[in-house]
């Protein structure tokens, strides 16, 4: 199935979560903010969070530094 | 010739300090009197106050932002004066004591809250209500997610500007700020970060943080375009 994530078509299995989901783009879900299909979730809610078909996921990955 | 004088200083070596009056007053010349009395009015929090917060706060205070919360738990270390607004006589003071020292050096005025804790996002809205615009100034990549969620869920409406990536030294114009939600923006150019050398140096975290300063700056002045 289908989501799109920062504008961008991806493929995925259905029941992702979407700590698999970062964990396959190589992203570490405590650096990423994530809103998906307009709500932002929660840091606890990522391990359960399935992703549902057509999602719109704006992830916002952030870099140490400061 | 242009030499203003102002009564009761002379600004030079007078060994005295201006009084409020006259620190408002040429503010207001500088900036213009209606802009001037809303910075004046401008309460803002900088959550951190390593190479980014340290040189915000400077920022703000310099065109005196009427009140700031200075939030960190660190103590200054020789390791951070590389980019950090401190001295290496204030090694081993808690960073929020030693900028406040510098802070009421700039503007014996300046209304300053300190916060001497390590922040969560839980407890992020409980200490910033009221505030116009949050600073993120975090060198952790984990509490700036974290210091995001808490101001769009719990502190709804609030101006932010955080910031991600700014080491090395790397492009300047690499580094930008984005209009991420209405009155919330990020700064940086959201990849570099800190690595065999690409180590946080005060050039392009300076850059960082005076986009970030400018930022607040705007919001403040009401100032909200999506660029």
């Amino acid at each position: 199935m289908q989501i799109i994530c920062n504008d961008e078509k991806k493929e995925i299995r259905p029941d992702t979560t979407l700590t698999a989901f970062l964990g396959g783009l190589g992203v570490k879900p405590d650096t990423v903010f994530v809103e998906c299909n307009g709500v932002i979730i929660k840091r606890d809610e990522y391990e359960t969070f399935v992703l549902p078909e057509g999602a719109r996921l704006e992830l916002i990955r952030f870099v140490g530094g400061g | 010739m242009n030499i203003k004088k102002y009564s009761g200083f002379s600004g030079v070596n007078s060994g005295k300090l201006p009084d409020r009056a006259l620190v408002e007053k040429v503010l207001a010349e500088r900036h213009g009197v209606e802009i001037q009395s809303r910075i004046q009015q401008g309460v803002v929090a900088v959550l951190g106050l390593g190479g980014l917060g340290s040189a915000v706060a400077v920022a703000l205070v310099r065109i005196g932002v009427g009140k700031l919360l200075l939030a960190d738990y660190d103590v200054v270390e020789l390791s951070n004066l590389n980019r950090q607004y401190y001295f290496a006589d204030q090694i081993g003071l808690p960073k929020t004591v030693a900028l406040r020292d510098t802070l009421l050096r700039i503007n014996p005025y300046v209304c300053l809250e300190t916060i001497n804790e390590r922040l969560s996002e839980e407890r992020i809205p409980c200490l910033f209500k009221g505030v116009d615009v949050l600073v993120e100034c975090f060198d952790d990549p984990v509490m700036k997610p974290a210091a995001l969620r808490a101001a769009l869920t719990g502190l709804k409406g609030v101006g932010y500007v955080g910031a991600s990536g700014m080491a090395g030294f790397g492009d300047n114009n690499r580094i930008v700020t984005r209009r991420i939600y209405p009155r919330v923006y990020l700064v940086g150019d959201e990849e570099a970060e800190v690595g065999p050398n690409r180590g946080l140096m005060a050039p392009r975290v300076g850059i960082a943080a005076h986009h970030q300063a400018n930022q607040a700056l705007r919001l403040l002045l009401g100032v909200d375009e999506d660029t």
